[in-house]
């Protein structure tokens, strides 16, 4: 018997053939092979095309849809903004360059931003809101960048390629950055020269006699400013030491930071192990320090916030002193212009000796160390962030139901995802920093961290949701077991993690990096299965 | 014996649903308000679904789908209980979705009368589609289907989402029914090509 049309095996996997017709269809079907499989697969596909038209329009179709118009739109933003920042680039090109550290778009200045912010909200002073209000033209450029970008894109897709076209080419183009880069076992500025622009310099030694008009970037061991720097000072060092002047603020991140008569235009943001302002040095607005140990005997013409195991005070601070100490000693010659905020823990660990002179009122905060299991605070505390990560994670087994099953169920190879977590983890904010310094990629490191954070947070739901599946069994009626799950794993990580004596806290971090892992891995999985 | 109990429970639960349903749609016909939209939430999900696939877009989807439960009102006392109500249900709005194809203006030859046996029923360059059973595949078949011209995506999502006969796709669409059959079967053909196309297989 010959065998019969493909479209006829369509009709009778359709069930569509007139009975007689069918028998016949089945009998040669009993026979031959290939027609059998032929057939079979037809019949088959009918099932997996019913099944993919069937899934619910709301859920996963649109969603991905929608999810995919949000990831197009993300992206032009970003090109936008980097647009946008070019221009302002070029522009502030134009302005002198000690006046840099106010544009929120160099890195100086959103260093400077960021700092300021962060000492705003803790001390809320209003003359603190000049650099705040650096902030305002920076958030208005995004908002108008953002929406222009979304009208652009609603326009033809030819006019959307050559947006991204020039863009592009604009990214080719990037103007130079005036950087100005040395390096070796010892780099020196010779009292007679002039770097005009952006020194970096690294190194084993960095002395600065001369005058730097741009900012200095160091990486050196030690670091002697004897000379001028006129824009801002970054500086990760062993030593530093400043003698000379720098106009702009000063960012560092050293073991010994030492001020010999320097004198510094703006701000003094330093976390090391010791820090030294000599009697004759001069920070002419704020100083931001956490230390092991502070001497602070020069003057600060604003506030001095200090956050150190032991402090002294001998000189001049023009306004307030907050200082959250272990200890600390306010000596003559020391004149304080407003009020001191002292955090200790006991009344004994602050000593103002005879002959200060304090222009405000004195506080002394008393913190007692408690154990936190003793407060009812601590409770509802761990309450409430235990229901918000069990409200997302209900979030997300709704919106993403298969994603989420993948990404928890990826827990399991935990040797994989405890790897590729520590190592996300490691990674990203590295990346993060590397993206935020170059302007281009300012968005897309913003982007990054707010993924990174994402993740974080996420991580241990990934992990609730495993460890809940494998305390109580695979959830058999979908829906109620699955929240049930998910509710004991929170509850088990909750609990795991305030082990004390740090137990807890390394339970913390494997946490976070299965539930990083794993989500990396499933997300490149996803990324693999889109783009084979 | 797992699927027994399983079967047995679902029959029920549906004949529950059918007493139910039996019972609005009496209601529904005299007109009751409360009744139909009863019928509109329980019923606006799937016929929301068919639209979306006969019509392609979301938007037009929505308003085909409110425009049909409009009209329900006026045409259920036309529903006689001979068919299940959803296959009605889905013939009306098979019937409102292609009314609206035909007035899109440049879609008038939508489906085109062609002799069946005009159609050219070649071999199928590509196997059928087996593996296509995870979410993400699921997803590309959606896609695939909605990139379809219309007259192979409306008889196929008629025949796999609608649920209709052959006989019935052919009345909706007043043509015979060997040419439903072909259009069914060169609808798959075309489905595999593009989805052989989404894996980045040669077409073998």
């Amino acid at each position: 018997m010959t065998c019969f049309s493909e479209l006829t095996y369509s009709i009778w996997a359709d069930g569509e053939l007139p009975a007689e017709e069918a028998r016949r269809v089945e009998a040669h079907l009993g026979e031959c092979v290939p027609c059998r499989l032929l057939a079979q697969a037809m019949a088959k596909e009918n099932e997996v095309v019913s099944a993919a038209l069937a899934a619910p329009i709301a859920g996963h179709a649109t969603l991905s849809a929608t999810a995919r118009g949000m990831a197009r739109e993300f992206v032009a933003v970003a090109v936008v903004l980097a647009m946008a920042g070019l221009a302002l680039h070029w522009l502030a090109e134009a302005l002198p360059t000690n006046l840099d550290w106010l544009n929120p778009l160099t890195t100086d200045g959103r260093m400077n931003l960021f700092f300021s912010v962060v000492f705003y909200l803790r001390q809320g002073g209003p003359a603190l809101l000049a650099d705040l209000t650096a902030a305002i033209p920076w958030l208005m450029l995004v908002l108008v960048a953002g929406a222009g970008a979304r009208q652009l894109w609603r326009r033809p897709p030819r006019l959307r390629s050559s947006v991204c076209a020039v863009s592009l080419l604009l990214l080719v183009a990037l103007p130079g950055w005036g950087l100005t880069k040395r390096t070796g076992q010892s780099v020196t500025v010779p009292e007679n020269e002039t770097v005009d622009d952006t020194l970096f310099a690294s190194g084993e030694v960095v002395d600065i006699d001369g005058t730097v008009n741009g900012d200095l970037i160091t990486g050196a061991r030690e670091v002697n400013i004897r000379g001028t720097v006129k824009g801002n000072l970054f500086a990760w060092n062993q030593h530093l030491e400043i003698s000379g002047s720098v106009e702009g603020s000063v960012f560092s991140f050293a073991q010994i930071v030492e001020l010999r008569g320097g004198r510094l235009g703006h701000n003094l943001y330093s976390w090391s192990q010791f820090l030294r302002l000599q009697p004759g040095s001069r920070v002419e607005q704020d100083v931001v320090q956490g230390s092991q140990h502070s001497e602070i005997n020069g003057s600060v013409g604003r506030n001095l916030m200090s956050f150190s195991g032991a402090a002294e005070v001998g000189g001049d601070i023009g306004r307030n002193l907050d200082i959250r100490t272990g200890g600390v000693s306010l000596n003559a010659p020391a004149k304080i212009g407003g009020n001191v905020n002292a955090y200790v823990h006991r009344a004994s660990d602050i000593r103002i000796g005879q002959g200060v002179t304090i222009g405000g009122k004195t506080q002394t905060h008393i913190t007692v160390r408690r154990s936190r299991f003793t407060r009812a605070s601590f409770y509802v505390w761990k309450a409430i962030q235990l229901l918000g990560a069990f409200l997302i994670g209900w979030l997300l087994l709704t919106l993403v139901p298969r994603f989420f099953a993948n990404v928890s169920g990826a827990v399991s190879s935990w040797g994989r995802s405890l790897g590729l977590g520590a190592v996300i983890l490691v990674v990203t904010p590295v990346a993060i920093v590397i993206f935020c310094l170059t302007l281009i990629g300012f968005p897309l490191g913003v982007l990054t961290l707010f993924s990174y954070l994402s993740g974080l947070y996420l991580a241990k739901i990934f992990v609730g949701a495993y460890l809940g599946r494998a305390l109580l069994g695979e959830p058999q009626d979908g829906g109620r077991a699955r929240l049930l799950a998910l509710f004991l794993g929170l509850l088990l990580i909750a609990v795991v993690t305030q082990i004390p004596y740090g137990i807890g806290a390394v339970c913390g971090a494997a946490v976070v990096c299965l539930g990083l892992g794993s989500l990396g891995w499933q997300l490149y999985r996803n990324y693999q299965a889109r783009s084979a | 014996m797992e699927a027994e109990p399983g079967t047995g429970g679902r029959e029920q639960s549906y004949r529950m649903q059918t007493v139910e349903l039996e019972a609005t749609l009496r209601r529904a016909r005299l007109g009751d308000q409360a009744a139909l939209t009863d019928l509109h939430r329980s019923f606006a999900p799937r016929v929301l679904g068919l639209c979306r696939h006969m019509l392609g877009t979301l938007e037009s989807a929505e308003d085909a789908a409110n425009e049909i439960f409009l009209r329900l009102s006026k045409v259920i006392a036309g529903f006689d209980g001979s068919i299940p109500f959803e296959r009605w249900l889905f013939k009306i709005a098979g019937n409102h979705c292609i009314d609206i194809l035909r007035k899109r203006s440049r879609e008038q030859k939508l489906i085109v009368q062609i002799d069946a046996e005009a159609l050219p029923v070649a071999i199928s360059p590509t196997s059928p589609l087996n593996e296509l059973l995870h979410s993400e595949r699921a997803e590309a078949v959606r896609a695939a289907v909605e990139s379809l011209p219309p007259k192979y995506r409306v008889p196929l999502a008629l025949r796999y989402y609608g649920d209709l006969s052959y006989d019935e796709i052919a009345e909706q669409l007043g043509m015979k029914r060997p040419h439903v059959a072909t259009l069914i079967f060169r609808a798959k053909q075309e489905l595999r090509q593009s989805l052989a196309a989404y894996r980045g297989e040669e077409p073998a």
